[in-house]
């Protein structure tokens, strides 16, 4: 191993540590779940309230689960099932993707919801 | 093209595409999108030793396409074409500086790939918050990329030895 592959893996997980404590310092319990689909949003729910939804879209189907504050993916029919299999997430700035639907679940703040409707 | 070369295409295309289909096999639990062993690399960088760059580059192309055509449907085949082409042009600069060992140069197309492929996802998605995965593919990166380093480098020792 050479002195530049040392400088170089030190690097690489100061960094990797750096943005862990980027996300990990700014996360907080979180308010709302935003459900976007293309990058288009297609519905907000609170973390409050437990729930199934369903969204379909063009792509397939995806069913949301809001429990006890936590949100996962309880059923989908896209093909590689990586979103049924992620852990639940409840931090805000936590996501789960599913490529195959170009779908993102991603948690947000409460203040982060006042915010976004001000914009739009 | 030598004819000795024409085997050796072929015969490290196979086996990157090989490769590609035992990491299918390992179930390894997916905590985050993108996130892959990478063994098809330890082909692809050793080839990028025992042959040269222009080789590197073929049979990596070569192994995306088909073996996304084979596994993993036409819509895979774009996140494996940003991760393959990023990592390769990241391990062919840090060769070509001669500062790094092969260990680096696998580490660095390691966590490129890992890079590559989230950027696409994130664009197709077109939602930028899955940079929050950043961190994990980092650290996972450089851990198989090490491993697979060091796998490469073994290898090309026998390879030197028996077959140059």
């Amino acid at each position: 191993m050479k002195k530049a592959d040392k400088i170089l893996i030190l690097v690489l997980l100061l960094a990797a540590v750096g943005f862990a404590l980027f996300f990990f310092l700014q996360a907080e319990k979180g308010g709302i779940v935003r459900v976007t689909v293309d990058g288009e949003v297609k519905v907000e729910l609170p973390l409050s309230e437990d729930t199934l939804y369903n969204i379909e879209t063009k792509y397939g189907y995806n069913i949301i689960q809001v429990k006890d504050g936590y949100v996962s993916i309880h059923e989908a029919d896209c093909r590689d099932q990586i979103c049924v299999e992620h852990r639940k997430i409840h931090l805000t700035g936590e996501t789960i993707v599913c490529l195959p639907h170009k779908l993102v679940v991603e948690i947000l703040g409460e203040k982060e919801t006042e915010y976004d409707a001000v914009v739009r | 093209m030598h004819r000795k070369n024409v085997a050796y295409y072929g015969l490290f295309a196979a086996l990157a595409i090989l490769m590609g289909y035992v990491e299918m096999l390992i179930p390894i639990p997916l905590l985050v999108p993108g996130m892959k062993l990478g063994l098809a690399n330890v082909i692809i960088v050793i080839v990028l030793y025992f042959m040269d760059t222009r080789a590197a580059f073929f049979i990596s192309l070569v192994r995306v396409l088909l073996s996304g055509l084979l596994f993993a449907g036409f819509a895979g085949l774009l996140y494996s074409l940003a991760g393959a082409l990023f990592s390769f042009c990241i391990m062919v600069l840090l060769k070509k500086t001669d500062k790094f060992s092969i260990l680096g140069v696998s580490v660095a197309g390691g966590v490129f790939h890992n890079i590559g492929q989230i950027i696409v996802a994130a664009l197709v998605v077109e939602n930028i918050r899955l940079m929050y995965y950043l961190p994990f593919l980092l650290f996972f990166g450089v851990l198989t990329g090490a491993v697979i380093g060091i796998v490469a480098r073994m290898t090309l020792g026998y390879l030197k030895r028996h077959f140059s």
